[in-house]
């Protein structure tokens, strides 16, 4: 049997465990078809303890589940509940859960976390990353402290390590990182309902809608971005953008930019009804105003630039 | 000449209602404002003004953009948001805005509130003047 083939043989026995949600159950952080995301463990007098101990594994494989790496502030909820969840505050813990804005994990989203799962037990979570496109970087943010492959250890030293004995060279060579994006195409082709009946063996064609590397995922956001909200934003006479557009390339991009910083400020400022904010985006000051809806989804009404 | 619709009209009377100088100033320019254009951004709208010559502007003419007034509207679930531009000193233009939901095609009942709660505070809403 194809290594494909077994290990959707093996979804089909944990599809039916749903959870959309990060949940912490007795065996850890949950999240998807019964994949931990962090696995529970015992302090020294045997009490269970639950903590993120390898980040690197849970941003890849939240990075893959979603096919876009995850904001920090993702990690920084879920750090915060374990710390809750460990001193007996199982509400708190699951509200911090909830305010991590994670989005909904759905059935295709619960079986590329249920793959990666099964990957990074013989690849490393940069071996994974890499395989994906997605910038490294979003490992190394958390933990600046932790082990590395020596430098000079051929090409990849000074890579973050899970802590662990060091990945086999042969699992962090370019031709694994490929064999590992074609083994990821094939499964979306599988899923999407591709003829193919096992995993191609030549890389297909570059993705057309590669997501960027650099840009991580912070909230459930529409595919496309409402051509009226451009409108109203940037073709206002009375909001002074200039080139700020043209900085991003498109006015999607620059909504875009708007959106994540909007999120990103709404969120650590812990607002919750409707707001007005100021944030600096290529170098201007921009006035954002928008609500964040119960369910947490942040929400622009209008922008504009503002003469400080 | 197009007129203020009843929604702007509305909006207006509760940006302007204040004791202080500058709200009082802006409220006597609304009785004699007119309406330059409007456009519908299928998202919201905004509507320029134009103020007659002799108008009292405020002192300094400053440019200022504020909004603390929020609606309820039918065929809006999570409402809409306002946001006025005083330009020189004078009203200038009125932005509606909804949160990515179509602007409703005609609007027959709305409720409107201030950002605060019941209680407005002039000075807090001064002192978020966002200059223009």
């Amino acid at each position: 049997m194809e290594p494909g083939q077994e290990l959707l043989r093996k979804w089909e026995a944990h599809a039916g465990r749903s959870h959309p949600r990060m949940e912490i159950t007795s065996g850890g952080l949950m999240l998807g078809a019964g994949t931990l995301l962090a696995k529970m463990a015992q302090d020294e007098r045997g009490r269970p303890r639950l903590g993120i101990d390898d980040e690197p594994r849970a941003v890849a494989l939240l990075a893959t589940a979603y096919e876009r790496p995850v904001d920090p502030y993702v990690l920084t909820k879920m750090h915060r509940a374990c710390e809750l969840w460990n001193v007996d505050e199982k509400a708190l813990a699951h509200i911090h859960l909830a305010h991590a804005n994670l989005p909904h994990c759905d059935e295709t989203r619960a079986l590329r976390l249920f793959v990666a799962d099964a990957l990074l037990e013989v690849v490393t979570p940069s071996t994974l990353m890499k395989a994906q496109g997605f910038d490294t970087a979003f490992l190394k943010i958390f933990h600046p402290d932790e082990l590395r492959v020596p430098a000079g250890n051929r090409r990849e030293s000074g890579e973050w390590t899970d802590g662990g004995a060091v990945t086999p060279a042969s699992f962090r060579t370019r031709g694994r990182i490929k064999a590992l994006s074609t083994f990821l195409e094939w499964l979306r082709g599988h899923f999407n309902g591709s003829t193919h009946e096992s995993p191609p063996e030549k890389a297909p064609p570059a993705h057309e809608d590669k997501k960027p590397a650099s840009q991580p995922l912070e909230a459930e956001r529409p595919s496309i971005i409402d051509t009226n909200k451009l409108h109203h934003i940037f073709d206002n006479p009375r909001h002074p953008f200039g080139d700020f557009v043209s900085q991003y390339g498109s006015r999607e991009a620059a909504f875009q930019a708007i959106e994540d910083a909007t999120g990103k400020a709404v969120r650590e400022q812990h607002i919750t009804t409707p707001y007005k904010i100021e944030i600096e985006l290529g170098g201007r000051k921009l006035i954002v105003k928008g609500t964040v809806l119960p369910n947490g989804t942040v929400k622009i009404g209008t922008a504009y630039p503002w003469n400080n | 000449m197009e007129q203020l619709t009843n929604l702007e009209k509305a909006v207006l009377e509760k940006l302007l209602n204040g004791k202080a100088e500058i709200f009082q100033i802006l409220f006597k320019q609304y009785l004699s404002l007119q309406v330059v254009n409007r456009e519908f951004t299928g998202v919201g709208f905004w509507t320029n003004f134009s103020i007659p010559a002799g108008t009292v502007k405020l002192s300094g003419s400053p440019s200022f953009w504020f909004g603390d007034v929020h609606a309820k509207i039918d065929g809006l679930e999570h409402g809409a948001g306002f946001e006025l531009l005083v330009k020189d000193g004078s009203l200038c233009m009125l932005e509606g805005y909804s949160y990515d939901e179509p602007w409703p095609e005609t609007i027959r009942t709305f409720d409107l509130y201030y950002e605060s709660g019941s209680q407005r505070n002039e000075e807090e809403v001064i002192k978020s003047f966002t200059p223009a």
